[in-house]
Parts: C-alpha cells; structure tokens; sequence
C-alpha cells in the first residue's frame, strides 16, 4: 500500500529536480509512522498512515511553485554560468593570438572590426540582462501555492533569460566568424586553443538554451516558449 | 482537557485555512526548541498545541522546502539508527529573526481580536 502510494507521489511530482530526495524523505516519515502504529495489522495500520500524510496529488501541487522556481534558479544560474565561460574562453583566445603573433591579413580586417562591434555590443547586452534577471529571480519569495501573481514574475523571469540567451548565441556566432577568420589555412597545434576554446563557448551555449528552454516549457499559462 | 483539533474535519475548514495561514511560524517555532526532522516536526507541533493542530502531515514538508529555500532554515542529511536516511532540518539566524518577528505581529494581532472581542486581557500580549 505504501509503494504503491509512493509511486501516485512520484508520478504527481513529475520531474521535480528535487523528487528523489522530496521522496527520500516521504518514505523515512511514512516508515517511522507506521513503526509508531500497531504492528499486529499492518494493513489497517499503512492505510491510517496514508491517510494522515494527505493526498498525493494535493502534496505535490504544494511542491509545485518550489519546482517551479528551482528550474527558474537553474535557468539563473545556466546563462550566468555560461556568460562568465565565454568571457574567459574569449580572452583566453585573445592572449593566445598574442603569444603566437597571428594577425589578420588585410583584406579580413574591414570585415573583422564590424564583427568584433557586434559581438562586444551582444555580450554585454547578454551580461546585463543576465546579472538583471539574476537579480530578478533573487528577490522574491517563494508562496504557499501557485497563484496569477507568481506565475506572472516566473514568466517575466523566463523572458529575460531568453533575453540575455539570444545576444549570447550572437556573440558566440561572432566568435566563430572571427575564429574562422584568424585560423590559418594549414591547421597546425597551435590552432588547438581557439579550436577547443570555441568548441567550448558552443557547448556552454548550447547547453545555456537547454536549460532556459527546458525552464521556459515548465512556467504555466499560454505565454510560454521556449528560446527558439 | 483535550484542546478543539483544528484542519482534519470538514466543519473545520476555516481553522484549517487559519493554520495553513499561519503555518510557516508554528513550523519555525517547533524548530525553536532544536534541530528536527519532518516528523518530528509534526509531533511537536501536536504536542505543544495539545494535539489542537491536526494538518495532514505532508502538508509540513512543501513548508519544510520553502523555509529553507527562503534561508530561514538549514537541512542536513544524517543516517538514523534504524539504518534510514533522514533530513534534518535546523532553523537558521534569518530563521530565529523571522520567528522573533512574527511572534511579536501575532501578539499585536492577537491582543487587537481579543479588544475587539471584549477580553479583559487584550492590551497584554502573552
């Protein structure tokens, strides 16, 4: 009866990142309930126990606005993450051409600056909103119960790491232009750090528009999206 | 003298929203006395309440989650002797803060219903 109890509380949590351990914690309470009751009917006894824990399905909606805002705080915390990555990765490979004295030959220099303005203007645009919405999702508590007000402020938030994730693909795409630009035709070892440092931001961002997207498709009401 | 059991019995449904309004401070207060798990949890509230407060008892751990995810309280896992894993919840320095707190706001309210209600003691907060 308690396993199968458990499992109504598995499937109602649905994939909470939390739900091992929100069930870890069910089954230890459940356990020692039943220790306190009597043993000579087990039967009556899980049943009187089930029914003083409460529904499943009303526990998990209590579970719900806390989900909720742990994949907000993921989402938060992927595209801060993944802005800092890309920093690093960029000036990483910045130092790199100095040390190896590789320059662009002149007819990619034109070409270059105006990337290189896209992409300083699409970073920072993608830092501020980040550190915004960081700050955003930083300030408020989390209710009791889902209501209008708190799904309003999680969509708000999914909006604005979609914000700071766009101009974060764009600045990754204006590396890789100008990483492509400054590689020389005759791939050598050198090549290897803006190869791996680039493959690296890609990752970071790819895995930035995951974890927003995957944050964005959980927030209730027909405004969700994902980033694209 | 057995106390009135509040939230379990249909005609209890508005003590039983009373409580839910009310249960983040009595569950801080029943961490007040020492670092507990969920169950524990509920048995002290039962037992300082004199078997009046009666939740379900899933409902103290969405409570339990929130309060710490608010920083008012800090979760250990610890193993127990029956060999389980079990989460220990202790209240944090915000947490003692916010108990401090809302007791006072419940003395101010509590002492305003009894004026309002003709109790001699209202104006004396316990």
């Amino acid at each position: 009866m308690i396993a199968a109890y458990m499992k109504r509380l598995e499937d109602a949590l649905g994939n909470d990142p939390a739900s091992a351990q929100i069930l870890q914690e069910v089954r230890d309470h459940l356990e020692e309930a039943l220790a306190a009751e009597d043993v000579d009917h087990r039967c009556a006894a899980e049943r009187r126990v089930i029914e003083r824990f409460g529904d499943p399905c009303e526990i998990a909606a209590q579970f719900a606005p806390l989900s909720l805002a742990r994949h907000t705080r993921r989402a938060g915390t992927a595209v801060l993450l993944a802005t800092v990555v890309i920093m690093i990765m960029m000036k990483a490979r910045v130092l790199w051409y100095g040390v190896v004295e590789w320059t662009l030959a002149e007819p990619a220099k034109t070409m270059a600056s105006r990337i290189i303005m896209v992409d300083r203007y699409a970073f920072w645009l993608a830092a501020g909103v980040a550190v915004a919405s960081a700050l955003y999702i930083a300030r408020r508590p989390v209710p009791p119960c889902l209501n209008a007000g708190y799904q309003k402020y999680v969509q708000r938030a999914a909006g604005l790491f979609i914000l700071a994730t766009i101009p974060l693909g764009i600045s990754v795409a204006s590396d890789l232009a100008l990483t492509v630009l400054q590689l020389p035709t005759v791939l050598s070892k050198t090549a290897l750090v803006p190869v791996v440092s680039m493959s690296i931001e890609i990752g970071c961002i790819m895995a930035a528009a995951l974890v927003v997207r995957n944050a964005a498709g959980r927030v209730p009401g027909p405004e969700a999206s994902g980033p694209g | 003298m057995q106390a009135q059991r509040f939230g379990t019995k249909e005609g209890d449904f508005m003590e039983g929203e009373m409580l839910k309004g009310h249960l983040d401070m009595i569950v801080l207060a029943a961490l007040s006395s020492g670092p507990a798990h969920g169950y524990a949890v509920i048995e002290e509230i039962r037992r300082r309440s004199n078997q009046a407060f009666d939740l379900p008892e899933g409902t103290i751990y969405p409570a339990l989650h929130r309060l710490q995810q608010a920083g008012l309280l800090s979760s250990r896992w610890v193993t127990a002797e029956s060999g389980r894993r079990r989460r220990v919840y202790t209240l944090t320095a915000s947490g003692n803060r916010a108990l401090v707190e809302r007791r006072a706001v419940w003395d101010q309210f509590s002492a305003a219903i009894r004026g309002l209600l003709g109790d001699k003691r209202a104006g004396k907060p316990a």
